[in-house]
């Protein structure tokens, strides 16, 4: 009676007056369920050009469901809702656009198959590319994409504008993990695979950009499963056949290279990758890393320019380094993203992390040690500590570098966290923990401008609770901001959205409504 | 099409020329509402409201008592937000126009009618069914004469007598408390699969009965009112000239798309295109598409016949009662056009105090196009863009500007674009130079020299806002504004 008495007030709305309302947000009723990364933004060129939000709409027996893939654009308008009917057992992993259509990657666990679907911008499906995965593949595939990466950067799905999509999916082989690269061609149903033939017992392609003819990927590999030790390869595949066109280790020039990040230049087929470097002796391990190192590439392969920005020479004109490398309060530091600006300055946007010592830690090991025992449990725990953004000319030299404070959190170490290198620990922050507090970085085609978004939990007399803080670039200056993030929604989640922009999703369990606005950031 | 078109433009002619010859007034101040009237207005309301409850019996009666409170609710609250026009002079027009149709006609004279205009923007007019009629000043202002004012009236009077929008609410109210309606919903309720494909289905066919219902309600109220508007000294004509008006009412009055890169070009703020570059959306041709296959579905859902079915309808009978007699204006033409240009400023206003900021910009910048020099248009676009600031920097813009959206005009749309565009920084700019050069002519105006202030503080110029504060205290030491 209730139900009825809702439909009653909203028919009588409709039938006595009808009045236009300027829309604001956008709200979507009758999710029957939600996985709030069942919605993200649809990304071309770097821009966000709209969202997705894929949900159950309806149950048709007991295999099959309805879904609705709400499609909206860039300004949280509605412009097409696609039905379909499937096994309830499908999964929406990621999509992507690549300037006339949209390919959706879903997961079938029945048929147990990766189903690549391509959508024309009319909304209507064109066609559709299946692959098939064994049950080890499956679970690699699950646990790659557990994990976390940026908001604005697919795992596995990019658009490649008027050619098709490629995707890099994890594979595993007998023993071996490794990978594939496909493309899907969409002009016609087309496709090529790559497979690399190697050895190695791991290896993980990361997928870094494209230029007219070639695809390129880091891909970094190990010998043994449980080894840390990890070796950078470059690799390019071309884009009309599939077949490789350059691989190449990253410790080639003067040092030992280890790119964290890539960027590329704009309106040229050349890279630049940023990251530690270490002297070819040292062990990455134990060895303190000598500075920042920056490679200028092309998409041969060749390595144009290498510059390298030591800690205690360049860097420590603009930042307080220790003898281990650490910033002064901030510790190591790792770089989420590299903007090349339309004005020729490169960004590098960092965050802090430490090692100290944890009291829950060294408890239980002085309990197990009373007790006679031995505890495996770290003494230390990691400690995320400020962003930082460094400024380089295009020389690559330092120019500037700014601390934006924030407040600290605290992360407990798993067992062996005590003997971890300073790049490992960053890939665990990262990737296993989720530990860092930077969300995503968002810009425009042109980078003539850029925003870099990260969360705060604020305790002041005025407010308590999560903020989302800004950094922006634009007009040559350099503007911070903060929005609070206080809701009465159960789950909240921050997208980023069209340049200048943030996207605010919202769940609200008890009336079944996701509600999305876009608020401006300064 | 083309005598459509032509129509289109001697309408934005008209209205043009009219504007153009209405530039004596220049700073526009809302005028005072009649509180004595709003009284009179809310207790007559009020009172019928309670005679409506009163009559109400039967099994459906708790249910008709919740939407009928509903619509009594709705209705206070426009008296409450000011949104209905108390203005001595419109209302005392607006019920001449009313008393002239009701003379000619007695059948309607125990109706009760309480005619009012209502502020918003939008061009339409509304009956709410226990008297309240309500003619948007977004409607009026974009009429060609007395005759179409009076045919909207004789429309909507039309509603109200035939007891439309009451018989639509019992209708409703049956069918949703039917036995048949209540076992079906329980049957949806109770089934495995497919409640939702079910339930849309069940409302789809409610709503489009509703639907079809009140397209037969709009045919029969043209009909009654042209019956009416026979009996009066206006001229027929006019009926078939203000639906061709309706087909087209969507589209701004004057038709002007304000040019930004040279209302924000400052030499030393230059205009960046940028902030105007047209990017083609992503989703502009699907959008297209979505609503090209909604169209195809939407004949059964809309509440509104085709203005051309409603002409054709109509045609014979007005060439049948055509009068050589009869005029376009009848009560008072001067007074229908100054009403039509205090309008336009009424709607900026309002637009601008109800915090639709975005659009009342709009309307602004394309009537400045058209009065360039005008102290009230200035300083609306200076307070328009300090309230943008402010709402940008406290990250409230989306409740004060709409958002681009395919369904807008292309030229709001352009101006929505650029506002999404546009840092807080630029914001600043913008009013600071954009109200630089009218300091001194229209320093007498208590809003310019608010609004002047406003653009000093934020864009960071601490002495010339306090200068400028302290014209203000002096030449208003009891003004409405404390700095």
């Amino acid at each position: 009676m209730k139900k009825l008495l809702v439909t009653a007030i909203f028919l009588f709305v409709l039938i006595y007056r009808q009045d236009g309302y300027a829309q604001s947000k956008l709200s979507i009723d009758n999710i029957r369920s939600v996985y709030l990364r069942n919605t993200g933004p649809i990304i071309a060129n770097e821009e966000i050009k709209g969202y997705f939000s894929f949900y159950q709409s309806d149950k048709v027996d007991k295999h099959t469901n309805e879904y609705t893939l709400q499609i909206l654009d860039e300004n949280l308008n509605k412009v097409k809702s696609i039905k379909f009917t499937d096994s309830k057992n499908i999964v929406l992993l990621e999509s992507s656009y690549n300037g006339s259509e949209i390919m959706f990657m879903f997961y079938d666990k029945d048929q147990k198959l990766l189903d690549y679907r391509v959508y024309a911008i009319d909304g209507k499906q064109k066609f559709n590319y299946q692959r098939p995965i064994d049950k080890k593949t499956q679970n690699y595939i699950a646990q790659a994409f557990s994990l976390n990466t940026e908001e604005t950067q697919n795992k596995s799905l990019f658009g490649i504008p008027g050619r098709g999509f490629a995707t890099a999916v994890p594979v595993r082989d007998g023993k071996q993990y490794t990978f594939e690269v496909n493309f899907y061609q969409t002009d016609k149903k087309k496709s090529w695979t790559y497979t690399p033939v190697d050895d190695q017992r791991m290896s993980q392609a990361q997928y870094l950009g494209h230029s007219d003819s070639v695809l390129i990927f880091e891909v970094l590999k190990k010998k043994k499963l449980m080894t840390n030790k990890m070796d950078s390869y470059l690799l390019g595949i071309y884009l009309h056949n599939g077949k490789k066109a350059f691989e190449f280790e990253t410790d080639r020039e003067k040092y030992n290279f280890y790119p964290m990040n890539i960027a590329k230049f704009k309106n040229t087929n050349q890279y630049m990758l940023m990251g530690l470097y270490y002297d070819k002796d040292d062990k990455v391990n134990k060895d303190k890393s000598l500075g920042l190192g920056v490679w200028v590439m092309n998409n041969q392969g060749k390595v144009i320019t290498a510059k390298y920005n030591s800690w205690d020479g360049d860097i420590s004109k603009y930042l307080k380094i220790d003898k281990r490398g650490r910033v002064d309060e901030l510790g190591y530091l790792y770089f989420h993203r590299i903007i090349q600006t339309e004005g020729g300055k490169i960004f590098a946007i960092g965050e802090g992390y430490k090692r100290v010592v944890s009291a829950l830690g060294v408890g239980l090991k002085v309990l197990q040690a009373a007790g006679g025992g031995v505890s495996s449990s770290p003494t230390t725990k990691i400690k995320i500590t400020d962003m930082v953004l460094m400024e380089f000319n295009d020389q690559f030299e330092v120019k500037n570098a700014q601390i934006y404070d924030k407040n600290s959190n605290s992360i407990e170490l798993m067992s062996g966290g005590d003997f971890m290198s300073a790049p490992l620990l960053a890939t665990i922050i990262k990737y296993v923990y989720d530990g860092f507090d930077y969300a995503f970085s968002q810009t425009d085609q042109s980078h003539s401008t850029f925003s870099v978004g990260y969360t705060n939990y604020v305790r002041s007399k005025d407010y308590k609770g999560l903020t989302f803080n800004a950094i922006s670039y634009y007009n040559n200056n350099i503007t911070t901001d903060k929005i609070n993030l206080k809701t009465s929604s159960s789950r909240m989640r921050i997208l980023p959205a069209k340049t200048g922009s943030v996207m605010i999703l919202e769940y609200f369990k008890k009336d079944k409504r996701i509600d999305m606005r876009l608020e401006k950031i300064n | 099409m083309k005598s459509q078109f032509s129509t289109f433009c001697l309408i934005v002619l008209c209205t043009v020329y009219h504007c153009a010859r209405s530039q004596q007034l220049n700073f526009y101040n809302p005028p005072d509402d009649d509180a004595r009237k709003y009284t009179e207005w809310i207790s007559a309301t009020e009172k019928r409201y309670k005679q409506d409850l009163s009559s109400l019996t039967g099994r459906n009666k708790k249910f008709l008592v919740e939407l009928y409170k509903e619509r009594y609710e709705r209705i206070k609250k426009m008296y409450d937000q000011n949104e209905i026009v108390g203005s001595a002079e419109a209302t005392a027009y607006l019920q001449k126009l009313y008393s002239t149709i009701a003379q000619a006609n007695p059948v309607l004279q125990p109706l009760e009618t309480r005619i009012a205009f209502s502020r918003t923007w939008w061009p339409n007019a509304s009956s709410m069914g226990e008297g309240t009629i309500l003619f948007n000043i977004g409607l009026f202002h974009k009429l060609q004469n007395e005759s179409q004012a009076a045919f909207v009236i004789c429309h909507e009077l039309a509603h109200l007598y035939l007891n439309h929008s009451n018989n639509s609410i019992n209708r409703y109210v049956n069918t949703v408390t039917s036995d048949e309606f209540k076992k079906e919903l329980k049957r949806i309720n109770s089934s495995q699969y497919q409640q939702g494909q079910q339930l849309e289905s069940l409302l789809t066919s409610l709503i489009s009965g509703s639907r079809r219902h009140s397209r037969e309600y709009e045919a029969e109220a043209d009909s009654m009112a042209l019956e009416w508007l026979k009996n009066t000294g206006f001229d027929v004509q006019h009926v078939l000239s203000c639906l061709q008006l309706l087909d087209s009412v969507d589209h701004d009055k004057y038709h002007i798309n304000p040019p930004l890169n040279k209302l924000f070009h400052f030499s030393e703020y230059p205009f960046q295109e940028k902030w105007v570059k047209e990017e083609k959306s992503l989703f502009t041709a699907m959008a297209a598409s979505t609503e090209e296959e909604a169209k195809k579905g939407m004949d059964s859902l809309k509440t509104h016949p085709d203005c051309k079915a409603r002409i054709a309808k109509l045609q014979a009978r007005v060439e049948q009662y055509r009068q050589p007699a009869g005029k376009p204006f009848v009560v008072n033409e001067q007074l229908f056009h100054k009403l039509q240009t205090e309008f336009d400023y009424e709607i900026i206003d309002y637009c601008y105090r109800t915090g639709n900021i975005s659009r009342s910009l709009y309307y602004t910048l394309q009537l400045l196009q058209l009065q360039p020099h005008n102290a009230y248009l200035v300083t609306n676009t200076g307070r328009c863009l300090n309230e943008l600031y402010t709402a940008q920097k406290e990250h409230v813009l989306s409740h004060r500007v709409d958002m681009p959206s395919p369904y807008n005009d292309n030229d709001y749309n352009t101006l929505l674009q650029f506002i999404q565009r546009l840092r807080l920084g630029d914001l600043a700019a913008f009013c600071y130079y954009f109200l630089k050069p009218y300091e001194q002519g229209f320093s007498t105006h208590e809003d310019f020299l608010h609004a002047l202030i406003g653009s000093k503080a934020n864009f960071n110029k601490p002495d010339e806002m306090k200068r400028w504060i302290s014209v203000y205290n002096k030449q208003f030491p009891n003004g409405k504004y404390k700095f």
